[in-house]
C-alpha cells in the first residue's frame, strides 16, 4: 500500500501525533530561542550583535569584576579530556576484553563489584575521594581530577564494552590465532576491529561527560590558577556578583557547547549503530 | 602423519572430555571424528589444534612433539563451522591474513591468495567484504584462508553443517578433489555419518569421550564393533533382534522369542562354545528376504508401515519386541498394493535371514564375530 493511500484513520492519529508534538516542542524551542536572543542581541537596543564574544580574545569588565579571556580554560579542558577520554577508553577496553575473554580468579568478583559500583551515585564517594587526594597530595590539581574523573566512570564503561567482547564469535578469535597471531595481534588487528559500535559509544560518553565534567573540579579543585570551562562559566554567577550578565553567560554556554555539539554530530551515526546493535558480531 | 597417544581433557568441576585416545593418521589421509553431539570429537580437533591444551597425553606431527605448541606454531590450517571470516577485511585480505602475520610482502601474498582462490572458483569475489557472499561462498573463502599457508594438517570443524543439503554435496566433493590435488592431511569433525562416509578413508566414532571404532567405512558398516557403532552408522538403521545362542547335536541355533534360525558356518566357529549366552542379531533392512507364507527358518513380521521410497519399498513392524525396518528391492514376488492391503488386514509377512549379519553380546555390547 503506499504511504498516501493509507486509511483515513490512520490519518487522524497522525494529525492527532503531529499536534501533540507541537505543543510539546513549544517549551523547548522557547528555550532554544530565549538562550540564542540572549547570546546575539544586545538587551538595550535590540541590534544583532558579537559584543558578548568578547572574552574569546580579551578580559571583560563586568560591574566591579574582571573577567580574564577564555582561552587558558579552553586549553585546560581540551587537556583534561582528552587525557580523560583516552585512559578511560584503553583502560576500560583491556579491563573488558580481559573479564570477557580470559579466565582467572575472582573474575566473577570483579564483574560483579562493575555493577554494583554503577548503583552508587558517585556524589557519595566524593567526601572519601577528598581525603585519597589530600593523602595522595594531588588534592587542587588537575592530575586529581583526571584520576577520580576515570575511576568514577571506569566501571561503567568496562561493563558496556565486555559485552561487546562477550559478543564476538569464540570462532573468530580461534581462527586469527590458528592463522598465525598470538592473543596481542589478534586483539589489535581482528578483535578491536569488531567492537568498533561499542568503542564509539564508550569514547562518546567518555568524551561527552569529561567536557561537561564539573562536580568534581568544583569539589576538589578550589583556587582560581587551573580554571576549566565548567567553573569558568560558574564565576559569572557566583553569589557576590548577584546580578549576572546573561547575555555574556549564553554566548559562554555556546562556546562550551559547541565541541559536543560537533563530536556528536560526527559520530552519531555509529553511535546508533553501536546502542541498537548491542554488539552483535558480524 | 600424525600421532595422538593416550590424550585425556578434563573440564573444571572434573568433566571428563576426552579419554584415553589413540589415534594414528596416515600422511596425506582424510579422516572423519564422527560422533553425537559432546562426544567430544570437536575437544579432540581443538586439541590437535592446539586451542585447547589436552589434561595429559601427547600428539605428535611426523616425529615433532607439538602438545605444548601455541596454535600458530604448529603449521595447521583450520576451517571453523560459522566460517569465521573477519568482517571487517575484504575477501583477498582474509584469504592472504596467515600470510601477513608470516611477513609475506604484499604483492606477493596477494598473488598467492589468487592463486588460491582461482583453485576454489572464487576469485570473482575477491574484492568482496565477508558480509556480501553467500554461505557457500563464505565457506569456500575460509577453506581458501586456511590452504594458502600450506599447512601440513588441515582441520575441518563441522564444516558443512550451514549449508543447504545441494550445495552440502557439491561443497564435500569440492573438499575431496582439493584433498586429494594438495595431499595435505584432513581431519574432519562431523555428525553427519553420510558426510563422513562419503568423504573420508577412515573413520573414528567417539562416544562419551573414548573411541568406539576406528576403521575404514567399509567395515564401519559391514563389522562395527559394538552396539553404539551399529545403532550410530547406516541409514535406515541396522535392526537388533534379541536371541539367545542354542547348541542342539552340534549345531548352533538362534532363537528368539518366535523363532529359531541355523547360525551359519563362518559365524558357528565364532559362536562356538557360546551356548546360552544372550545375544542381539543386528541385521541392516536390506539382509532380508521377504516371503508372503512361512517357510522354515523364518522369522514372523507384524506389519505395521508399508512405505514406497519409490526405488524400493519399505515395511517396518514387530518382530518379538523390536522394531524391525525392511526395504524390500523391486524383484520381490508381491507388489507394494498387496502389502498395504495384508497390513490393513494386520497381516504378516516372512523374514529370511541372508548370511551376512552380526551378532552382538547383549551385556557388552561386543560384536562376537570380529
Amino acid at each position: 500500500m503506499k504511504y498516501s493511500q493509507r486509511p483515513k484513520y490512520e490519518r487522524r492519529n497522525e494529525t492527532i501525533a503531529v499536534l501533540v508534538m507541537i505543543l510539546l516542542c513549544i517549551p523547548v524551542l522557547f528555550i532554544y530561542f530565549s538562550f540564542f536572543a540572549n547570546a546575539f542581541i544586545l538587551d538595550s537596543t535590540g541590534e544583532l550583535t558579537l559584543q558578548n564574544f568578547q572574552f574569546l580574545y580579551q578580559p571583560i569588565q563586568l560591574s566591579q569584576y574582571t573577567v580574564e579571556p577564555i582561552g587558558k580554560a579552553f586549553r585546560n579542558t581540551v587537556i583534561f579530556t582528552a587525557i580523560a577520554t583516552t585512559l578511560e577508553v584503553t583502560i576500560s577496553c583491556m579491563a573488558g576484553y580481559a573479564l570477557a575473554r580470559m579466565e582467572f580468579t575472582g573474575k566473577r568478583v570483579i564483574s560483579f563489584s562493575l555493577l554494583t559500583l554503577r548503583l552508587f551515585p558517585g556524589v557519595l564517594l566524593l567526601i572519601g575521594v577528598l581525603y585519597v587526594l589530600l593523602h595522595l597530595g594531588i588534592l587542587n590539581t588537575l592530575t586529581g581530577v583526571i584520576v577520580v574523573a576515570i575511576a568514577l566512570r571506569l566501571p561503567g564503561s568496562t561493563f558496556i564494552i565486555r559485552n561487546f567482547f562477550a559478543g564476538i564469535p569464540q570462532d573468530i578469535e580461534n581462527s586469527a590465532l590458528v592463522d598465525g597471531c598470538n592473543r596481542l595481534t589478534a586483539f589489535f588487528q581482528v578483535i578491536i576491529h569488531m567492537v568498533k559500535p561499542g568503542l564509539a559509544s564508550i569514547s562518546i560518553f567518555a568524551f561527552m561527560s569529561a567536557w561537561s565534567n564539573y562536580l568534581l573540579f568544583n569539589v576538589l579543585i578550589f583556587n582560581t590558577k587551573t580554571p576549566v570551562l565548567a567553573t569558568y562559566l560558574r564565576v559569572l554567577s557566583r553569589n557576590d556578583q548577584m546580578i549576572a550578565d546573561y547575555g555574556v553567560f549564553a554566548a559562554m554556554a555556546m562556546v562550551y557547547m559547541l565541541p559536543v555539539l560537533i563530536f556528536f554530530f560526527i559520530s552519531q551515526r555509529q553511535l546508533m549503530q553501536g546502542t541498537i546493535s548491542g554488539g552483535k558480531g558480524i | 602423519m600424525i600421532r595422538i597417544e593416550n590424550l585425556r581433557k578434563e573440564f573444571d568441576k572434573g568433566v571428563v572430555a576426552l579419554d584415553s585416545i589413540n589415534l594414528t593418521f596416515d600422511e596425506g589421509s582424510f579422516i572423519a571424528l564422527l560422533g553425537p553431539s559432546g562426544c567430544g570429537k570437536t575437544t579432540t580437533l581443538n586439541c590437535i589444534a592446539g586451542l585447547l591444551e589436552p589434561t595429559s597425553g601427547s600428539i605428535y606431527f611426523d616425529d615433532r612433539d607439538v602438545t605444548n605448541l601455541a596454535p600458530k606454531d604448529r603449521n595447521i590450517g583450520m576451517v571453523f563451522q560459522s566460517y569465521a571470516l573477519y568482517p571487517h577485511m575484504k575477501v583477498i585480505d582474509n584469504i592472504a591474513f596467515s600470510l601477513k602475520q608470516k611477513g609475506m610482502p604484499k604483492a606477493e601474498r596477494h598473488e598467492k591468495a589468487r592463486q588460491m582462490a582461482r583453485k576454489l572458483q572464487i576469485e570473482h569475489l575477491l574484492d568482496r567484504m565477508p558480509g556480501e557472499l553467500s554461505g557457500g561462498q563464505q565457506q569456500r573463502v575460509s577453506m581458501a584462508r586456511a590452504l594458502v599457508k600450506e599447512p601440513q594438517v588441515l582441520l575441518l570443524d563441522e564444516p558443512m553443517s550451514n549449508l543447504d543439503a545441494r550445495l552440502k554435496i557439491e561443497i564435500r566433493d569440492e573438499i575431496r578433489r582439493i584433498q586429494q590435488d594438495l595431499g595435505v592431511t584432513s581431519i574432519i569433525v562431523t555428525h553427519d555419518q553420510e558426510e563422513a562416509m562419503a568423504m573420508a578413508d577412515k573413520i573414528a566414532i567417539l562416544d562419551n569421550g573414548r573411541i568406539q571404532q576406528f576403521d575404514t567405512p567399509e567395515m564401519l558398516y559391514h563389522k562395527p564393533a559394538n552396539l553404539f557403532v551399529a545403532h550410530f552408522m547406516g541409514n535406515p538403521p541396522m535392526n537388533f533382534i534379541d536371541a539367545s545362542v542354542e547348541e542342539e547335536d552340534g549345531t548352533l541355533w538362534l532363537r528368539g522369542g518366535s523363532f529359531r534360525v541355523k547360525a551359519p558356518a563362518a559365524m558357528a566357529e565364532k559362536l562356538a562354545g557360546k551356548a546360552g549366552q544372550a545375544v542381539v542379531i543386528g541385521v541392516r533392512s536390506h539382509q532380508m528376504n521377504v516371503l508372503l507364507a512361512p517357510a522354515e527358518e523364518t522369522m514372523e513380521l507384524h506389519l505395521s508401515l508399508v512405505e514406497n521410497l519409490g526405488k524400493d519399498i519399505m515395511i517396518s513392524g514387530d518382530l518379538d519386541d523390536a522394531l524391525v525396518r525392511v526395504t524390500i528391492p523391486a524383484n520381490f514376488e508381491g507388489s507394494y498394493e498387496q502389502l498395504r492391503e495384508l497390513r490393513r488386514q494386520g497381516g504378516s509377512v516372512y523374514l529370511k535371514l541372508h548370511e551376512d549379519y552380526n551378532i552382538f553380546d547383549r551385556e557388552s555390547g561386543v560384536n562376537l564375530l570380529i
